[in-house]
């Protein structure tokens, strides 16, 4: 750890902007200039408490390690907890991060960040991990970010599926596996769990294609890129015979590879209009049946100040939002809201698209931003990290790029290090086959030199959605004595955010309680209040009951709070602003406004 | 698996310490109550096993551990709920065995709906005693189903709801224990219901305001009915339960103790944001122990339940934008004959009258046995409050007061209107239910009785009405024969499951030691092997059929083991054939196996042809 190179971003600046002055003040020629230990890149600090690489993937050993490494080292600012273990005995660490000493973290409106709930979108935790480490670091090096600690929190899980990442790491697997989680599941129904997944048989953990050598066979070699199998065509006979994945019949029922890890699709789990397997693919068996997700579920119901929310999958470049389903939608103003956070990540993203995910990628019932929208009232995001434009700067192909750009990026730019070549290897029921194909740690996942701008520019859009998380102030609080011992008490609230302190859909259906506006003072006695949406109170709503404590269903940063009470006592009063998102605020009435 | 491990966290997350006060409070007048409000109904006690008042959670243990001493019986737990009480299971069969088709049978699931899990277990409880019975035909059907089906019995899946019946206080109320902000203000449970009376009950309270849209019923003021402006009608009284504004929100008894109602809490048309609904789809305790419970039995084929949901009198209708869409909200049409022909088994052996319209399917149990867990389901209501017309009461009552002279007189009657049809349809049902509560001399009403109300100063407030749960719990002799009656129709029920067999199964040699094997695969059966829902659902596992080898023998085609399509009722057959590789002059049987969990294996030998 380097204790003695901690000179901040924040001081250097400092002490160059004070620089001219001090030449003023002493015009002597500066014989030694200010010693820098270290040239600082910007954007990110050079001397960081805790070291990270940010060009490799995280196990789940190192990622707890760089956890609790910054846990230590910035003890006021990040907490880990376990939310609990894994069914395969891992924790599920969630980063707590904001700064501890400045506000109640329960009054401060929470992000949630989470990654890798489909395990082998391994880049996903990267990002979380990335967050996580660039927030304590840059606090006190950035303006920014010290102020989004002391006014936000931080809740951040960078593996949802913890038993899975190292599944696919130290497991034979490809680059789309495995998206289930490990608790095993009978796919086939035959009575036996998981007994017929994919087979490593040339022992060198990546699962990749088999095929055969044939001389009336239906694919052949690419012509530029010979490892690449393409259909031979109509006028030729091809030279090989394509024989699926990797595997065998383990369990005799003439199918192959047909009950392998889980399956089940964690992302299907959650509760918002989920759909049982005959409408939704991988739902299970009812929501948060799976045992990481309800852990996960008890933690964010056990935070209503939990006001933002994001996932990192993989892969093609998108920020997608809910709904899933074509049936939903979402509720009247905050579409708006919606569209403003994801046109701005466009903008932060080059080759990332903003979609709805029903309309724009496919129907998914049960997903994560569903439930944190249609149930917790809070915005939630899906970034599908790794857009294939990223390769060169263009959109050919499908979610992965295509089979050209893959195999030239492979060849010019990975060195042929993202294929495993096609060799020979025993098989009990086809003899001599061949095995190879892509190697299971790219296609989805962007190569080593790609991966620290993925993360840095994704955090970039989610601590941009944490900033516009709702916060409520009092502009003012102004007292006007109406004769008889009667005075007029008026507050005008605002939440100066994009994000309201309670969207359309949670007022509509009741989700989350009401914000309070509170009056307290001595002596006071409370003989009604109004509220408008102006400053003229035109057009006021009454609030016979609960007067001095009442109910207001949202603030909106474009229709901020006119309330006014007619009241006996002694000013000053305290206006107390509480909102379950929004945070809480008090100021108490002027003197000077009160003599007026 | 780890459904027990993930159960043990959560337990932890959410139980409340299982000796809280409050348990204590309830087991102590729990007896007390019933003893008073059944004694006036209760005939002389007959002289039968069957409890006199309905078991509370310790009785009921009690008499679960006294079922399960029978050599057919076993009896676990499922889990425990937030309270901390048991949710049991008692296992019926000749040889206690996953690897025979079951019946799964759920009791209250209205919790408040005690007579489900005691039919539930009188059902049990007749069973047993047939199969040790003098009664040859009842001993011989006893000893057939434990033989061939292993039954599953959930009498009371939400025990900490049904605990409330027997509370101090009376209340309608079904849902357990967790507290929840039912009015979403950001408190829990702070607008109980409060007795105004002082009785022990909570009944109604009505308001006399021109606010209100409530006039009384015109034949019987016992009866409010809803004004209707149609009718040129003004209302007359606002009309609320018993109770009291406790939050100040203009809103009456909005926010209660507790908690979420297991049948509102399943994940067929869950009723996002209901308060009794919980927090999400299967989100108690006994809710994820009854489904997982139901997940990790294969071999459960029929899921029989009592409750508010009654398919067997309203037997669900299928329909075409329902079959069209993703989302199923209708039988599908290919299972509504099976369905429709279960159900009219039943009903034959049943021969119940005035059964009232069947619950919606919002979150319930009985709908999510088939729609989301794919097995054919049947319910019913375990009792209803049978009609009684006006003249059979005047009759009853006049036959009453020629034995006992000394009764009260009816209430006059004018000639000639009990023959008349009711002319106001309004509260039919509740006149109804008070002619029944007079004949059977049930106390089951509160007569109306003016109270003062902190909310409605100045105005009249009356406070009366049925007496809660009344009109779902009768007195358990009510129930007699029902048990008989439900057993048998489930016994004639079953007769119709798929029946497995393998049908001229033949090794014929080829030459040079090769052979082919072949074997037609039939359902003899009623039912198909699956319901179609149950084969969208992708939970119900199929036909297989597997072949054993003897050794030296090989498949040139083919896998020891194959998965069969669906095998329709009656007509359904696929035929299966393997080649075969045995060294000349081997001898010996090739053993054939079709099963399926849901519906028991058959086997065949075949042998191996001698010679060429």
């Amino acid at each position: 750890m380097n204790v003695k190179t901690n000179i901040s971003c924040g001081t250097l600046i400092l002490a160059l902007a004070l620089s001219p002055c001090l030449f003023a003040q002493e015009p002597k020629p500066m014989s030694e200039p200010a010693k820098i230990a270290v040239y600082q890149t910007a954007g990110a600090p050079a001397d960081p408490k805790v070291p990270a690489r940010w060009n490799l993937y995280h196990d789940y050993a190192m990622a707890t390690e760089l956890l609790q490494h910054l846990a230590k080292a910035h003890p006021n600012h990040v907490r880990l907890q376990s939310i609990g273990k894994s069914i395969g005995g891992r924790e599920m660490w969630v980063a707590t991060i904001s700064n501890f000493a400045q506000g109640k973290e329960e009054e401060k409106a929470g992000m949630w960040i989470d990654g890798g709930i489909h395990a082998n979108e391994i880049q996903a935790t990267e990002v979380v991990l990335y967050t996580a480490w660039y927030l304590a670091e840059m606090n006190g090096r950035s303006p920014f970010i010290t102020k989004l600690l002391n006014e936000r929190v931080f809740y951040q899980l960078p593996m949802m599926s913890p038993d899975s990442r190292d599944a696919h790491m130290y497991k034979p697997n490809n680059t789309h596996s495995p998206r289930s989680g490990q608790l095993p599941v009978d796919d086939d129904r035959d009575g036996l769990l998981d007994e017929d997944g994919p087979d490593d048989l040339d022992g060198d953990g990546h699962i990749t294609q088999m095929r055969i050598r044939d001389p009336r066979g239906t694919h052949k070699p690419h012509d530029d890129y010979p490892e690449l199998m393409v259909r031979a065509g109509a006028d030729e006979r091809g030279t090989y015979r394509l024989l699926g994945t990797e595997g065998i019949d383990n369990d005799g029922d003439g199918e192959v590879n047909e009950d392998g890890d889980g399956f089940y699709d964690p992302n299907r789990d959650f509760p918002w209009n989920w759909q049982p397997e005959s409408v939704q693919s991988g739902s299970y068996r009812y929501p948060l049946a799976v045992p990481e997700n309800r852990l996960m579920s008890e933690f964010v119901l056990a935070h209503p100040n939990i006001a933002g929310a994001q996932s990192y999958h993989n892969a093609a470049g998108m920020i997608l939002r809910g709904p899933g389903a074509k049936n939903d939608k979402i509720t009247g103003s905050d579409l708006a809201v919606y569209d403003r956070l994801g046109k701005e990540g466009e903008q932060l993203l080059p080759g990332y698209k903003y979609l709805e995910c029903a309309t724009g990628l496919y129907e998914a019932h049960g997903t994560e931003f569903d439930w944190f929208y249609g149930m917790l009232g809070v915005f939630g995001f899906t970034n599908e990290l790794n857009t294939p434009y990223n390769m060169f700067g263009n959109h050919e192909g499908n979610f992965f790029g295509n089979q050209d750009t893959l195999h030239f990026f492979n060849k010019r730019l990975l060195f042929e290090d993202g294929f495993i070549p096609w060799h020979e290897v025993d098989h009990p029921k086809y003899g001599k086959v061949e095995v190879g194909g892509m190697a299971k740690n790219w296609v989805r996942q962007p190569a080593s030199f790609m991966l620290e701008e993925e993360c840095h520019r994704n955090m970039a859009f989610t601590l941009y959605h944490a900033d516009q998380m709702p916060k409520v102030e009092i502009e003012s609080v102004t007292v006007r004595p109406l004769g008889d011992d009667v005075q007029e008490v008026t507050a005008v609230i605002a939440n100066n955010k994009l994000i309201p302190t309670r969207t359309a859909h949670d007022v509509a259906k009741k989700i989350n309680p009401p914000d309070h506006i509170q009056i307290t003072g001595e002596n006071l006695k409370v003989l009604t209040a109004f509220t408008a949406d102006n400053a003229t109170f035109d057009e006021p709503t009454e609030h016979a009951r609960r007067s001095s404590d009442l109910r207001i269903d949202t603030i909106r940063r474009q229709d901020p709070i006119y309330v006014r009470w007619l009241v006996s006592g002694k000013a000053p009063f305290t206006v107390t602003v509480r909102s379950l998102k929004g945070g809480m605020v008090q100021r108490a009435s002027q003197e000077e406004e009160t003599k007026k | 698996m780890n459904g027990g491990i993930y159960r043990k966290q959560l337990g932890a997350a959410f139980r409340l310490p299982p000796r809280h006060p409050f348990f204590t409070l309830v087991l102590v007048f729990s007896f007390a109550w019933w003893g008073w409000s059944l004694a006036v109904a209760e005939e002389p006690a007959k002289p039968e096993s069957k409890p006199a008042v309905y078991d509370n959670a310790a009785a009921l243990q009690a008499r679960l551990e006294k079922i399960s001493q029978s050599d057919f019986a076993e009896l676990s737990s499922l889990g425990k709920t937030l309270g901390g009480r048991d949710v049991w299971l008692l296992t019926l069969g000749a040889k206690l065995s996953a690897a025979k088709p079951a019946v799964l049978l759920v009791g209250s699931v209205q919790a408040s709906d005690l007579a489900a899990g005691e039919l539930t277990l009188q059902m049990a409880e007749r069973l047993l005693a047939d199969a040790t019975s003098n009664d040859e035909a009842a001993k011989k059907q006893a000893e057939q189903l434990l033989k061939q089906y292993t039954f599953y019995l959930i009498p009371r899946p939400s025990p900490d709801a049904s605990e409330r019946c027997f509370a101090e206080l009376k209340t309608d109320s079904v849902v357990n224990q967790r507290t929840t902000d039912d009015d979403r203000d950001g408190e829990t449970d702070e607008d109980p219901t409060d007795d105004l009376d002082a009785n022990g009950l909570i009944t109604m309270m009505r308001v006399e305001s021109r606010s209100g849209n409530w006039i009384l019923h015109p034949e019987d003021p016992r009866v409010m009915i809803e004004a209707d402006p149609k009718k040129n009608e003004l209302g007359q009284y606002l009309l609320y339960t018993e109770g009291i504004d406790n939050d100040g929100d203009g809103r009456w008894n909005e926010d209660r103790p507790g908690g979420i109602d297991f049948n509102r809490n399943f994940t067929f048309q869950y009723p996002y944001f209901e308060p009794v609904a919980g927090p999400n789809q299967v989100s108690e305790p006994e809710t994820r122990a009854v489904a997982d419970f139901a997940f990790n039995h294969a071999n459960i084929a029929l899921v029989y339940s009592f409750g508010p949901h009654d398919n067997i009198n309203h037997p669900w209708k299928p329909n075409g934008n329902s079959d069209g869409s993703q989302y199923k909200t209708a039988i599908l049409s290919a299972d509504a004959p099976f369905q429709d022909k279960l159900v009219e088994t039943i009903k034959q052996t049943l021969d119940l009258k005035d059964a009232p319209p069947s619950a919606g399917d919002d979150g319930a149990f009985a709908p999510w046995a088939y729609f989301h867990y794919g097995r054919w389901s049947l319910a019913t209501r375990p009792w209803w409050v049978p009609a009684v017309s006006r003249e059979n009461l005047a009759k009853a009552l006049t036959e009453r007061s020629k034995e006992k002279p000394a009764a009260e007189k009816p209430a006059e009657e004018k000639p000639g209107e009990a023959a008349k049809p009711p002319a106001e349809s309004r509260g039919s049902e509740q006149l109804n239910a008070l002619r029944w509560l007079e004949l059977e001399q049930i106390a089951g009403f509160v007569p109306w009785k003016t109270v003062e109300h902190p909310d409605f100063p100045g105005l009249k407030v009356e406070v009366g009405g049925f007496v809660p749960n009344v009109l779902l719990n009768p007195p358990i002799r009510m129930l007699d024969g029902l048990a008989e009656k439900h057993l048998k129709g489930l016994a004639k029920a079953l007769e119709l499951s798929p029946s497995l067999m393998l049908s001229s199964p033949k090794c014929e040699a080829l030459g040079g030691g090769v052979y082919r094997l072949k074997v037609t695969v039939r359902n003899q059966g009623f039912l198909p092997t699956m319901a179609a829902q149950g084969k969208a659902s992708q939970l119900v596992a199929g036909v297989q059929i597997e072949a054993t080898l003897p050794k030296d023998v090989k498949l040139i085609t083919g896998t020891p083991r194959k998965h069969l399509p669906v095998l329709a009722g009656k007509t359904g057959s696929t035929e299966v054939s393997w080649i075969l590789q045995a060294k000349s002059g081997t001898e010996g049987q090739i053993k054939l196996k079709a099963w399926s969990p849901t519906i028991g294996g058959v086997e065949e030998q075949v042998a191996i042809p001698k010679g060429k």
